[in-house]
């Protein structure tokens, strides 16, 4: 793992080969007979998932890259027309209308049907009924990990316990069913030991929007840089090796003072930093982005790129302890946290990241996200005494987002930051 | 003399505000909102430099309130002619040719109506009253006329007429129509204006900057550093108005705003009703629509009602549907309306609440703060939570957003 | 013996100012009251502490939401929103528990943390996982917490026998339910939907010692009923477990031809299919309940297979004709369920019916088309083979 060569390809180049090998690997997995798990992001298991030699698909991921693509508008419907309420969240229903439409995966090539549908019920309860539904259109076993909530701001002993039980009792005998394979401890440990680098890593390349001017975008840039640690690649040399290419890119251009990646280019000019609560927007993502930039705004910190795991408290795997680290990364992750510690969070990335203010985006399609989104808004904005927005949209239903309200919002609030720091230039006293 | 320009293109109307370098209101314009949003902000501004126009004339002249009303009228009456050929016109182009004769019939019936209400000199004309009022459009009033005369008559089809009427007006009011003072006819004028035109000419203060906002700013034909918030635009117009203001609700057409000033005026926080338009001013249009009412007779008629029924409905559509059914289902017409102001009341409370509470002074504005219905309601909620607050209303509050993008436009000179 | 007093019990739980709870209060100073959310929360803690449970559903359509409105965005359904417009009325409360159903009751637990700082918010994370002992060990120091917090130190041996004697007093009020709920099935006509629904959800404000009489009074009267039959279809009322209709939409629902044999409405009051142990460690029965004894719901997880068997004997158990989905909007459990279930019955022939409502929901002749035509059909279409 030291030897990374001396000509490396570039942090995104090296993330598409792995990506387009990833989903090689799946179209060809029927054929090769490698046997599948489909999983959930927040609270997976894809050391234990990878030990097992079973190869994991992630249906979130699926359904954002097919927004991304164009394409989740047409899935919803067509969940919705098998009878799928428009009320519910539309990640479901676009991971069931990509399989009634005949299950081609976001690459554009087949994804293979699950051999086990590993529930890890992380942070979000609509998972479950989201795998209940998907376990009786796939004639499939399906494992269920019970993952405590951090009701309380805490993990006790007797939640750690409950979730190695059910990994010693239930997932680690259904994947070993599935594989066919051993419990293999020895590779697991070295997963971990590598999970732990690759964590590390990637919260170095996340602090570094601490600079000013931040050398990434921790929302809109930042979802690509979470993928290879919170997907199929975590405890692989493959990640470490991305985030270190990440990260010296990253260190690079601190050097340099350069501002932030866009779209079209640096960042002219960083006019604001912004902590952003809340998923973004799949079908619009490119929208969303611009009325950020093209106002000067970068996101420096937020809570979505912590969505798949929370390390920024010191938590790492745990080569010596794997299971009860699975334990506490699943408990950790930033949707399993209670509302107060949400706000604690957001708050301390406010004055960590020397942030102008908070936007809270809800979706109508999460409310684990959003069913308090606007309380901790009022209590971020207390606490921070900085101007906190407001938008909305959805995850995966493009008929959710108007460019126009969202952008008269973002208008405002950017607005009101000019306002008042021509105040305070105005009137140093104040 | 030296003016700034500021222009609140909402989603149903569009206002325009001048104001003079030291912050006087010189002059207020507003129109309905068009499909092309460039003849909006156009004909709001130059309903604004008329309004000054005639400031401007009694200052010159020494002319009395009657001179002036007269001026006025004659202006405003020259205008709606102008305006009515042209619609004429272009309702014998997108109506089938059988019916012109019929057409011809009803303009001689328009016109007499005008020239009745001309010659009655102002007193007792509906149609000169409707003229005069700023709160009807062309639109509305042109539409009536040709609807009564036809009902009169019973010579033409009075939907078929309603459609090409709608198609006309589709066409004429997207075309700019100038109004300015000197453009006018001078015939038109009382003698004593006449000689008075030449020097308006040259006094009329020049327009030294111009800031759009409201909900179709990004539309308006002016670059990016011309355009403001209606969030930062209202509070500033509110706090113009009342220089207590500390809390502003607006309820527009589309969307309803809660703000919060600080000490100093600035913008503190605000909120904006979410995705859906449930609790603005569409809202009660499209049930006004729905069940055949004008939008400015809902607020009277809610007013008659003793009780409210409750309209639990927050989707504009849904809320179509309920009150149909609740009609239906034999409620009292006067009491689902007051229903629906309170829907309306409740939405911008939860609003308000959201962005911060209520502190001190709330000033209200928006076309809706017009609503007698929503006023009294609101006023009812007050007293209960509170009873200490003072609740601001301007007469002129549909132009806050144009008065305070006007007072941006002063601090860019 | 008389019928109780419909309309004061009505009253009881429309009053978004507790009085009745201020009553009990008054009468039984320094005993703890405690809130708990829907769907299910062991009451027998409570009153073992000498407290009283008092089950917050939403309080209904009369109340305008303001307060309520702050906090959630327009696609988050009505029940919290009226829950925390009428908080301020639970200021005498010590806690509040929320049991864990979704994520909207699970966020509401962090926010009453940070909203009414001087009560207790106990989230309660019901296990998923069923083994003894796993789920089963999990669950137990769930409730020796909650009882801890109750309590306000942790239980001891007087405490857990208070408990036994709570679970044998919740035992009788809902074999009495069970009761209620078995001549209901067997002759609807002689339990109103009205009275049936009201009897169940007075339960929630008064203690079991004040209810029990009223139940099992108006069960020997009603058995004694001499009503008849009406031309109407059996039907199962499902996805209500959470959010209420009014009484006034169940009334529609039967009244269009529908008689209601089994619901899932206020689920927790009736969720267990059997009595809880009474000899024993106390939490050890309530734990054994949870497990085994407690029937299906949207929150809880169920293998597919076994998802769509357990629902269908219930449909059986009750001979319905049919089903009638009804799920509050935007409550992803009960209508993410209603795909699965539907499908079931489908498979089997059974037909159903669908539509959503919230708790403000007072217009009825939508729901009136849909239940009014489901039984023609069910009742004028023969049954094909």
């Amino acid at each position: 793992m030291d030897s990374i060569p001396m000509k490396s390809p570039s942090a995104k180049h090296f993330q598409k080969q792995i990506l387009d090998d990833y989903f090689d690997r799946l179209a060809s997995a029927r054929d090769r007979g490698q046997k599948v798990v489909y999983t959930f992001v927040p609270g997976n298991l894809t050391e234990l998932i990878l030990s097992f030699d079973l190869l994991p698909v992630y249906p979130e991921v699926n359904a954002l890259q097919s927004a991304l693509r164009g394409d989740s508008g047409n899935f919803v419907k067509r969940a919705e027309m098998a009878g799928h309420s428009e009320d519910v969240c539309s990640y479901v229903k676009c991971d069931i209308g990509m399989m009634l439409l005949g299950n081609t995966g976001p690459a554009g090539k087949p994804l293979p049907p699950p051999d086990l549908l590993l529930l890890s019920y992380t942070g979000c309860f609509t998972f479950m009924k989201w795998f209940e539904n998907l376990a009786a259109l796939y004639d499939c076993p399906i494992a269920l990990l019970h993952v405590p909530y951090q009701a309380e701001g805490g993990v006790t002993p007797a939640m750690t316990r409950y979730v190695v039980r059910q990994l010693e009792e239930e997932i680690i005998p259904a994947m070993a069913r599935v594989s066919g394979r051993p419990y293999d401890p020895e590779k697991i440990r070295a997963m971990c030991a590598l999970a732990a680098q690759s964590e590390s890593l990637f919260v170095r390349c996340l602090e570094s929007a601490q600079h000013v001017p931040s050398p990434i975008d921790s929302y809109f840039g930042g979802v690509f840089y979470m993928f290879p640690i919170f997907t199929a690649f975590r405890g692989t040399l493959e990640a470490v090796k991305y985030y270190r290419l990440l990260l010296e890119e990253i260190e690079k251009r601190i050097r340099e003072n350069r501002t932030a990646f866009t779209l079209e280019g640096d960042l002219p000019e960083e006019r604001y930093r912004i902590v952003v609560e809340g998923p973004p927007n799949w079908t619009h993502f490119w929208e969303l982005w611009k009325l950020f930039y093209r106002r000067g705004a970068v996101v420096v910190a937020g809570s979505y790129v912590r969505v798949g795991g929370i390390y920024d408290n010191g938590f790492r795997h745990d080569p010596d302890h794997p299971l009860e680290s699975f334990a506490r990364y699943c408990m950790g992750c930033y949707t399993n946290l209670s509302v107060p510690a949400r706000v604690d969070l957001l708050t301390r990335f406010m004055e960590d990241y020397k942030a102008d203010g908070l936007v809270v985006h809800s979706v109508k399609s999460c409310n684990s996200f959003g069913a308090g989104q606007l309380l901790i808004l009022k209590e971020v904005e207390k606490r921070t005494a900085k101007p906190c927005g407001f938008i909305e949209s959805d995850l995966v239903d493009p008929q959710y987002f108007s460019r126009a309200h969202i952008k008269n919002r973002l208008d405002a609030y950017f607005q009101m930051i000019d306002e008042r720091r021509a105040y305070h230039d105005r009137n140093p006293g104040h | 003399m030296i003016a700034t320009l500021g222009i609140d293109l909402g989603s149903t109307t569009c206002k325009a505000v001048l104001l003079s370098k030291e912050g006087k209101v010189l002059g207020r314009g507003i129109t309905n909102t068009r499909a092309d949003y460039r003849v909006s902000a156009d004909i709001a501004a130059r309903e604004a430099i008329l309004d000054a126009d005639l400031a401007l004339l009694g200052s010159l002249g020494r002319l009395s309130t009657e001179t002036l009303t007269l001026t006025e009228r004659r202006l405003r009456l020259a205008g709606f002619r102008r305006r009515l050929q042209i619609l004429h016109q272009a309702l014998c182009r997108v109506m089938d040719r059988t019916a012109a004769p019929g057409l011809a019939d009803l303009a001689r019936d328009v016109d007499k109506a005008l020239d009745a209400g001309d010659a009655s000199n102002g007193a007792h004309s509906r149609v000169l009253d409707q003229i005069m009022d700023r709160s009807l459009f062309f639109r509305d009033i042109a539409l009536a006329l040709y609807l009564d005369a036809a009902r009169l008559r019973g010579s033409l089809d009075e939907e078929t007429l309603a459609t090409g009427l709608a198609k006309a007006l589709a066409a004429t009011e997207n075309t700019v129509f100038s109004k300015a003072l000197d453009e006018t006819a001078a015939t038109d004028l009382p003698p004593a204006v006449r000689p008075l035109i030449p020097k308006l000419a040259a006094i009329r203060p020049r327009i030294a900057g111009q800031i759009g906002t409201g909900y179709g700013r990004a539309l308006l034909p002016f670059p990016e550093t011309e355009i403001r918030s209606e969030i930062l635009c209202h509070g500033k117009g509110a706090r113009y108005l009342f220089p207590d203001a500390r809390t502003v609700l607006d309820i527009g057409g589309q969307d309803t705003k809660a703000i919060q000033l600080d000490e100093n005026g600035l913008v503190a926080s605000f909120f904006m009703n979410d995705r859906c338009a449930a609790g603005c001013g569409r809202y009660l249009g499209y049930v006004a629509e729905e069940l055949g009412i004008g939008l400015t007779d809902l607020g009277p008629l809610a007013c008659t009602a003793c009780r409210a029924v409750p309209v639990t409905s927050t989707c504009t559509v849904f809320a179509g549907t309920e009150v149909r059914s609740l009609l239906y289902a034999g409620e009292k017409q006067e009491e689902v309306l007051l229903g629906l102001h309170r829907a309306v009341v409740l939405r911008a409370l939860s609003l308000l609440a959201r962005s911060g509470g209520i502190f001190d002074a709330l000033v209200f504005t928006g076309g809706v703060a017009q609503n007698q219905a929503v006023v009294r309601t609101l006023k009812e909620y007050l007293a209960k939570d509170h009873a200490d607050l003072t609740l601001h209303i301007h007469p002129d509050a549909v132009y806050t957003g144009a008065l305070g993008a006007a007072l941006y436009a002063l601090e860019t000179l | 013996m008389t019928l109780p007093d419909f309309d004061r019990l009505k009253a009881l739980w429309e009053d978004p100012e507790f009085t009745e709870v201020a009553h009990w209060q008054a009468r039984h100073p320094g005993a703890p009251v405690v809130g708990y959310l829907p769907a299910y929360a062991p009451r027998e803690l409570v009153y073992a502490a000498g407290g009283l449970a008092v089950g917050l559903w939403g309080a209904g359509p009369q109340v305008e939401i303001i307060r309520g409105d702050i906090y959630y965005q327009s696609y988050i359904c009505r029940l919290p929103r009226s829950v925390l417009e009428t908080a301020p009325a639970l200021g005498a409360f010590s806690g509040v528990i929320f049991p864990s159903i979704c994520d909207v009751m699970r966020n509401l637990s962090g926010m009453w943390q940070i909203l009414f700082p001087h009560q207790w918010a106990a989230y309660l994370d019901l296990p998923q996982n069923f083994s003894s002992e796993t789920g089963g060990r999990f669950f137990h120091e769930t409730l020796i917490d909650l009882a801890t917090r109750i309590l306000g130190h942790p239980p001891d041996a007087a405490y857990s026998q208070r408990l036994a004697q709570a679970i044998a007093l919740t035992n009788r009020q809902t074999d009495l339910f069970r009761r209620l709920a078995g001549l209901r099935s067997k002759f609807p006509w002689k339990v109103p939907m009205d009275e049936w629904y009201t009897l169940l959800r007075s339960a929630l404000v008064l203690h079991p010692e004040a209810h029990i009489p009223m139940l099992a009074a108006y069960l020997a009267l009603a058995e004694k009923r001499d009503s008849r039959p009406l031309d109407h279809i059996r039907v199962h009322l499902a996805g209500a477990f959470c959010e209420q209709p009014t009484i006034g939409l169940l009334k529609t629902i039967e009244a269009s031809g529908c008689y209601i044999v089994s619901h899932d409405l206020l689920l927790g009051l009736h969720w267990f299919t059997a009595p809880l142990k009474e000899t024993g460690d106390p939490f050890e029965s309530l734990v054994d309940g949870y497990l085994n004894r407690s029937g299906p719901a949207p929150f809880k997880y169920c293998g597919p297979r076994e998802k769509a068997e357990t629902f269908l004997a219930l449909v059986r158990e009750h001979r319905a004709d049919g089903v009638i989905f009804a799920a509050p909007s935007f409550c992803d459990p009960s209508l993410l369920d209603r795909t699965l279930l539907r499908e079931a019955l489908e498979t089997h022939g059974i037909p159903s019916a669908s539509f959503k409502y919230a708790e403000n929901t007072c217009q009825y002749s939508g729901i009136a088309e849909v239940a009014g035509t489901f039984s023609d059909s069910i009742r004028l279409w023969p049954k094909e083979s």
